[in-house]
């Protein structure tokens, strides 16, 4: 039994408007770690949304860390997606986590408070993934503890059209074309540029929404730390012809929920969601795109979007 | 009977819905919508036991319907509503 004495430097950032504090072992790079936060650093708060203490385990002591280590946690999820295996568990008075990166055998590991206001990471340091699960983990835990300010984590593609100061979401399963159908809108529309390509923040303030960028972004580098007001949104789905249909109320807000990152069996968290986003759809034009991958497809999509405003 | 009281009737602009996550799948949300005279009832209903005749009275009460009529169309809802997990299980 050893004891050491670890020194923690805090960092700050800031995503969305909502200011957070990471505490890293001092010597850990938090730059090298964290290379898509660099634009969101902020300077020393104390009204932060969330605090993160993260730590570095010895990685000869808790390497093969395995889901049946973690006796009597109900398992609420598991889920495989381009983080790596991620399971996640109820605990006495919050959420665990652990995560296993792809191309990786290191588990890393999260504890979070039921509100997700404060957390502990324990990273394993020698693992070429740390700053990605690093940065994985904080979506996770920025992504649900946002959701009682009026704000969520929603899966799109966020394009900025400068002449309607406006930004348009498009939203579908992975593969759908998002990137495809953004892309589409940057080559044809004078201005247009890419605010956020995975997962932007959507956020209310006084009932208006906003889109903002954020440190995730999918396989697209575009880590922007600015925000715009929402123009419209639509679902997009692949077909053989370019079509708009307009929805409105709850058939809006089913387009809308399943790119939503929410913890769906913790009833606290989905209802702050379902009320944020039921103020959402009362103001945003929202539809279903199915399109093809041309051209046509985003004049089409543009002018439903910005008809009647 | 009485209405599920974890469920929650919302408003989006003119309409109605309430939002039911499924007990089995985590992926899986039922949308409901209701328009106003099934949110109303709804209203009216949430936090005490009620039968079908005491819904159809309210309607009745309200608006120009028959008894006859007014059960009948509340008969129907309360099934949906039963199926789709909107009522108490106890």
């Amino acid at each position: 039994m050893t004891s050491d004495k670890v020194i923690l430097r805090s960092h700050f950032y800031r995503v969305g408007g909502f200011p957070f504090r990471i505490d890293l072992p001092c010597g850990a790079d938090a730059d090298r770690m964290l290379p898509t936060f660099r634009d969101f650093k902020c300077g020393r708060r104390e009204d932060f949304l969330f605090s993160a203490v993260c730590s570095f385990a010895d990685s000869s002591s808790g390497g093969d860390f395995r889901a049946d280590d973690l006796p009597g946690l109900e398992q609420v999820d598991y889920v495989k997606n381009d983080m790596g295996h991620i399971h996640l568990f109820r605990t006495a008075d919050g959420y665990a986590v652990r995560l296993l990166p792809h191309g990786s055998n290191a588990v890393h590991f999260l504890k979070a408070s039921a509100d997700f206001a404060s957390a502990q990471l324990m990273l394993m340091p020698d693992d070429s993934k740390a700053g990605c699960a690093l940065s994985s983990m904080l979506k996770m835990i920025y992504s649900q503890a946002i959701l009682r300010h009026e704000a969520f984590l929603l899966h799109a593609s966020a394009v900025v059209l400068p002449e309607r100061d406006a930004a348009y979401l498009f939203l579908g399963r992975s593969g759908t074309g998002k990137s495809t159908h953004s892309a589409l809108w940057m080559k044809i529309f004078p201005g247009c540029s890419l605010l956020n390509d995975d997962n932007p923040v959507v956020r209310l303030d006084n009932g208006v929404a906003f889109v903002w960028g954020t440190p995730w972004s999918g396989k697209t580098p575009c880590y922007r730390n600015i925000a715009s007001r929402i123009g419209g949104m639509a679902r997009l789905s692949q077909s053989d012809r370019n079509q708009f249909w307009p929805e409105s109320g709850p058939a809006a807000f089913s387009l809308v929920l399943p790119g939503c990152s929410v913890i769906r069996t913790d009833p606290s968290l989905f209802e702050s969601l379902c009320d944020t986003l039921a103020s959402l759809c009362s103001g945003v034009k929202i539809g279903r795109m199915e399109c093809r991958p041309d051209i046509s497809a985003a004049i089409v999509c543009r002018t439903a979007l910005c008809s009647g405003q | 009977m009485r209405l599920n009281e974890d469920l929650k009737l919302r408003q989006i602009g003119p309409y109605y819905m309430i939002v039911k996550t499924s007990g089995e799948r985590t992926d899986m949300t039922d949308v409901f919508s209701l328009n106003e005279t099934a949110a109303w009832l709804w209203k009216r209903a949430e936090g005490r036991d009620f039968t079908a005749a005491d819904l159809a009275q309210w309607l009745c009460d309200e608006y120009d319907v028959t008894m006859e009529v007014a059960l009948r169309d509340v008969r129907k809802m309360l099934l949906e509503w039963q199926e789709g997990g909107l009522l108490s299980e106890d």
